[in-house]
């Protein structure tokens, strides 16, 4: 610790801190421009200089300046303000103020200095500038004439985002922002740029000339996209969302946000909303009022119910959805309808999360991420994924000079910054993993005595791995022996290293088997509390805990404890193992009603044309969704139901971090909450269900799921299971001859983001990758539409020559309408379980 | 075409991953085409393992690259002390106007590219101005325009 004197006041502060730090912690203001707490400091600006008296008398500044032992340092002399004033003076020489038109104005740190310092006339004068602004980029307005140089967004871009979009261009006078050639912004469309400018430079397309930012009314809640759920601050003008900032320094995000976050919310008011209930009359839709909805809705389900039972019901539910809703979902459809056929449809894909409660005891975590000094990003294309998660990597390895070890079946984003790229076969993740246990345990790199102490099931765990030898590992992956050797010595020799996986990739339903055949490796090392697991929707962790599963009720506990649950829910509860979404939609389907809340399964489930099969056999289907989505529109019954910020509730993130969202809006038209829908369609069912805020609903689960807030952490005990690689890569013919991958997609995410027009509006067509190899000898050139046909199906895209993807490999993103469902294999129900393949495809000229 | 692109392929052999060498290849590079246009930027980038907008930032800062092909004839106006104080600006400016270009641009025509320099050491004559190598002092906005008419 240090001790110092700022403005006659002494404080303590840890070595390595700031003048600033140090004084933000006493509650002393000194302004700043260019220094932010995410990036290096540079000590650009000046703005902040303080005086320092003893030792040596001077002015430093406080961003870029370290305490010292005995240091006396005074923030707000007249000399300070009199410095501070002149480099005001000399930024506003070339400054347009043009301020009454500018969309900063309220949040502009120039103003707001210029009028703290009284700044009224200028000594100075100058050549204003006169740069063209930047109409074209979308979403980012760049207006440099109000540009003060603290290369801000120049260094957010290049040290969090990594995309160096920008930079210094030209010197002197002349010296500005901008990209190579003044083209138009081509990046990530993060908005951390415009963020984080302290002036109009950058300014957000969304908000022009909507509004002053001293209107809008700020709701701080959590985003609704992917697993991470950044906290951010949404700003509301007359019931319109018109910004998103990151917020919060101690949520998971630390105030950063990726391009879905900022700019991604616009689908809440989409002028295609459902705003009314709707009924199927003559084969139409039409509108109804709820009272008529709901009845005829609950007249149906009894129907079905009296005449051929319960179990012909089921519902699916999302996880989009909040806890609450998830909660009183399950409970309607197992104590209102009387069934455990329930089931959420991005489940199977998520089974990862099973295997890190059950071996783990907690669902991982991200937080240790950016100080980790080894990163195995196993299939994690992150800045595509959970572009947030992308960030820490990046601080980790380019800050930190952590090792980055990117295994991936094609080149991503970080492998520029990789110690070691391993492209592997699709599909082979565990037969990597089991080689580098297999090095691991052979050169005796392990952690014995953790082994012994806080796991179990080594010796039948090892006795699986030693069958993967570096060359059984090379045929089955194409990973040559001497990389996973090296791989294997690189992550147990590093004092914190994590591993990290995103979920929901092909093969379906394989997720539980590759986390724990990852958790074996991170507790033979005794790294516990290193491995993030990255689930893909905002509370797929949520749905997965509040029993949206056939065989589980919340909190995971099993139907037989059903006795606590039908005290509480005061009603008698079905014991038969239910129905998965997998089964609903599978060729034997007994299912004649079904119950859809918020989920389309024509996009989520592979094989749509079976899906749709059994989908239009339906006697009745239910759909609550905030769109007339294209299952919507097969529906009988439609309710229309409110979006994230027009609610209230919780979402439990991928580290099991349940998090608060508010309502920002008043649900458009006659759109309700789905906790209200589902309770009063339980009441009309004969289940009585009376909640007056989300908040009651969370006591109930919290009597019921005493660990509603999961553990956080490693708690002593962890299971080490040997798991065999399974040949799940379809066979390579003349007729299918290329493995197709699938991918995630910056701009997008399931089915809501295609109703938002600022990431449609920058996202590419759907296409489909290919090696030029490959492109070469099937005579296809980039651009170019062509068939992508599997044994199951086939659809329509554009061709990208894409010169990093190894040969023999194709690669669809998750576009919307990308078609990739169509091309997917259902998976088989095998030994109890369903077993998702890698398919192969064959790609020809449209 | 394609025996530039071999030229720039060999500079860039030369200096593959070399630390702290963008300099001299830009350099190298600009010899090629006499200018650095955005593909030969990107392969620079691409090959030396950095970012395009860190190898466009290098390059703006020297007064050395350019980006734009040159014209015919290079028309540098003098802005060193003797020539400022004598108009300078008001030379640029008619020069300029004339040729419906901005300072460092090239005319539409591909016939004068315009710079702007500093001190061609003929203050004596100021304000000066020099196309290829032949060097017109004592310049008004006026005689500055018929000095190009000769070209
Ligand atoms: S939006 Fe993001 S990626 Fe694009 S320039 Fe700004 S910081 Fe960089
Ligand atoms: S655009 Fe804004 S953030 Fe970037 S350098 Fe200029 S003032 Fe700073
Ligand atoms: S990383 Fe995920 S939670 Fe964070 S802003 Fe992006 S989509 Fe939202
Ligand atoms: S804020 Fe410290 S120098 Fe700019
Ligand atoms: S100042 Fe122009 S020639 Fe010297």
């Amino acid at each position: 610790m240090i001790t110092l004197t700022i403005d006659g006041r002494e404080i303590q502060v840890e070595e390595g801190a700031t003048i600033l730090q140090a004084a933000e912690k006493m509650g002393i203001r000194i302004p700043t421009l260019c220094h932010d707490r995410r990036l290096l400091p540079v000590g650009a600006c000046r703005i902040c200089l303080v005086e320092v008296e003893n030792p040596r008398p001077g002015l430093v500044p406080a961003c870029a300046t370290l305490v010292a032992e005995g240091l006396v340092i005074k923030t707000a002399t007249d000399k300070v303000k009199k410095v501070r004033k002149t480099i005001l003076e000399l930024l506003l020489i070339n400054h347009p103020l043009d301020c009454p038109v500018c969309d900063k104005a309220g949040e502009c740190s120039l103003q707001d200095l210029t009028y703290e310092y009284g700044v009224s006339e200028n000594r100075f004068s100058g050549k204003k500038a006169a740069l063209r602004i930047d109409v074209v980029s979308p979403l980012i307005e760049r207006n440099l004439n109000r540009c003060i140089l603290c290369g801000k967004c120049v260094r957010i871009c290049d040290e969090l985002m990594d995309v160096a979009e920008t930079g210094f261009i030209g010197r002197g006078y002349e010296a500005r922002v901008g990209t190579d050639f003044d083209r138009p912004l081509d990046c990530e469309f993060c908005g951390q740029c415009l963020d984080i400018c302290p002036v109009g430079a950058l300014t957000s397309r969304l908000f022009k000339h909507r509004g002053r930012v001293w209107e809008l009314e700020k709701v701080e809640t959590t985003c609704a996209y992917c697993g991470l759920g950044c906290a951010f601050t949404l700003g509301v003008k007359r019931g319109k969302i018109l910004k998103a900032r990151g917020a919060d320094s101690s949520s998971i995000n630390d105030e950063n946000l990726c391009v879905r976050g900022h700019f991604g919310w616009g689908y809440i008011h989409h002028p295609e909303r459902l705003t009314k209930p709707l009924l199927k009359k003559e084969g139409r839709l039409v509108a109804v009022s709820w009272k008529e909805a709901l009845h005829e809705a609950v007249r149906r389900f009894r129907q079905i119910k009296e005449k051929v039972g319960p179990d012909a019901l089921a519902g699916i539910g999302s996880p989009r959805l909040t806890n609450e809703e998830v909660y009183l979902f399950q409970r309607f459809i197992r104590a209102g309808l009387g069934t455990n056929n329930i089931d959420h449809a991005g489940g199977y894909g998520h089974a990862g999360l099973s295997a890190l409660k059950d071996s783990l005891g907690y669902p991982g975590t991200v937080k240790n991420l950016q100080d980790s000094d080894c990163i195995l990003l196993l299939r994690s294309d992150l800045s595509e994924t959970h572009p947030v998660a992308g960030i820490k990597v990046n601080l980790a390895v380019k800050r930190g000079r952590a090792a980055l070890i990117v295994a991936n079946p094609y080149p991503i984003k970080f492998s520029r910054h990789a110690k070691q790229s391993l492209i592997y076969r699709p599909g082979n993740e565990i037969a990597l993993l089991n080689g580098m246990v297999r090095v691991m345990i052979e050169e005796n790199l392990i952690n014995r005595e953790f082994v012994n102490t806080s796991t179990s099931g080594f010796d039948a765990m090892s006795k699986v791995a030693a069958a993967y030898t570096p060359d059984k590992v090379k045929e089955l992956t194409g990973v040559e022996p001497a990389a996973v050797i090296e791989a294997a010595r690189t992550y147990a020799r590093a004092e914190r290293p994590a591993i990290v996986i995103s979920a929901g990739y092909a093969p379906l339903g394989e997720d539980d088997r590759l986390v724990q055949a990852a958790i074996n490796l991170a507790l033979i090392t005794g790294n516990p509390e290193g491995i993030a697991y990255l689930v893909e929707r905002n509370n797929s962790s949520g749905a997965f805990w509040m029993g949206a599963v056939p065989s589980l009720l919340p909190g995971r506990q099993p139907l037989k404890n059903k006795g606590e649950f039908e005290e509480v829910w005061g009603a008698a509860l079905p014991g038969k193992e239910g129905m998965s979404a997998l089964d609903i939609f599978n060729e034997q389907s007994v299912i004649r009603g079904l119950y859809l809340v918020g989920e389309n399964p024509l996009a989520a489930c592979p094989d749509p044309v079976r899906t749709r099969q059994v989908l239009e056999e339906l006697e009745l289907l239910v759909v609550q969704d905030l769109f007339l989505t294209e299952v919507a529109a097969m529906a009988d019954i439609v309710f229309p139901a409110a979006g994230f910020a027009e609610k209230e509730g919780t979402y439990t993130n991928t580290e099991g971090r349940v998090q608060e969202i508010k309502p920002a809006l008043t649900p458009v038209g006659e759109a309700r909450p789905d906790l209200d829908i589902i309770s009063e369609l339980s009441r009309l069912m004969g289940h009585e269900m009376s909640y007056s805020s989300a908040a009651e609903v969370r006591a109930e689960i919290k009597k019921l799921v005493p660990d509603f807030e999961q553990a956080k952490a490693f708690e002593g005990k962890g299971k080490l299971v040997g798991i065999e690689q399974r040949d799940v890569v379809e066979e390579i013919s003349k007729d299918y001859p290329l493995i197709l991958m699938d991918g995630g997609l910056r701009f997008h995410s399931g089915s809501l983001s295609r109703y938002s027009s600022a990431l449609t509006g920058v996202s590419p067509e759907a296409r489909v990758e290919m090696s030029s190899l490959d492109a070469k000898s099937n005579e296809i050139e980039g651009g170019r539409q062509v068939k992508v046909r599997s044994r199951y199906g086939e659809t329509l895209l554009q061709v990208a020559v894409n010169d990093r993807l190894p040969q023999g490999r194709v690669l669809i993103r998750r576009y919307p309408k990308s078609g990739l469902m169509n091309l997917l294999p259902q998976p088989e129900f095998k030994d109890g379980r369903y077993e998702g393949k890698i398919c192969t495809v064959k790609v020809v000229k449209a | 075409m394609l025996h530039k692109e071999q030229n720039l392929e060999t500079v860039l052999s030369e200096y593959k991953k070399e630390q702290g060498s963008l300099i001299p290849v830009l350099q190298r590079a600009q010899a090629i085409d006499g200018y650095l246009s955005k593909p030969v930027m990107s392969r620079v980038a691409g090959e030396l393992g950095l970012y395009e907008s860190d190898v466009y930032g290098v390059a703006t800062f020297y007064t050395q690259f350019r980006f734009a092909p040159l014209g015919e004839n290079i028309v540098k106006v003098c802005h060193g002390t003797a020539c400022h104080v004598s108009g300078a600006e008001e030379i640029s400016d008619s020069l300029c106007n004339h040729l419906k270009v901005e300072e460092g641009e090239t005319t539409a025509d591909g016939k004068f590219t315009t710079e702007r320099v500093v001190c061609l050491g003929c203050c004596s004559l100021a304000p000066v101005v020099m196309v290829n190598e032949e060097t017109y002092g004592r310049l008004t906005s006026d005689k500055v325009k018929k000095v190009l008419d000769k070209y």
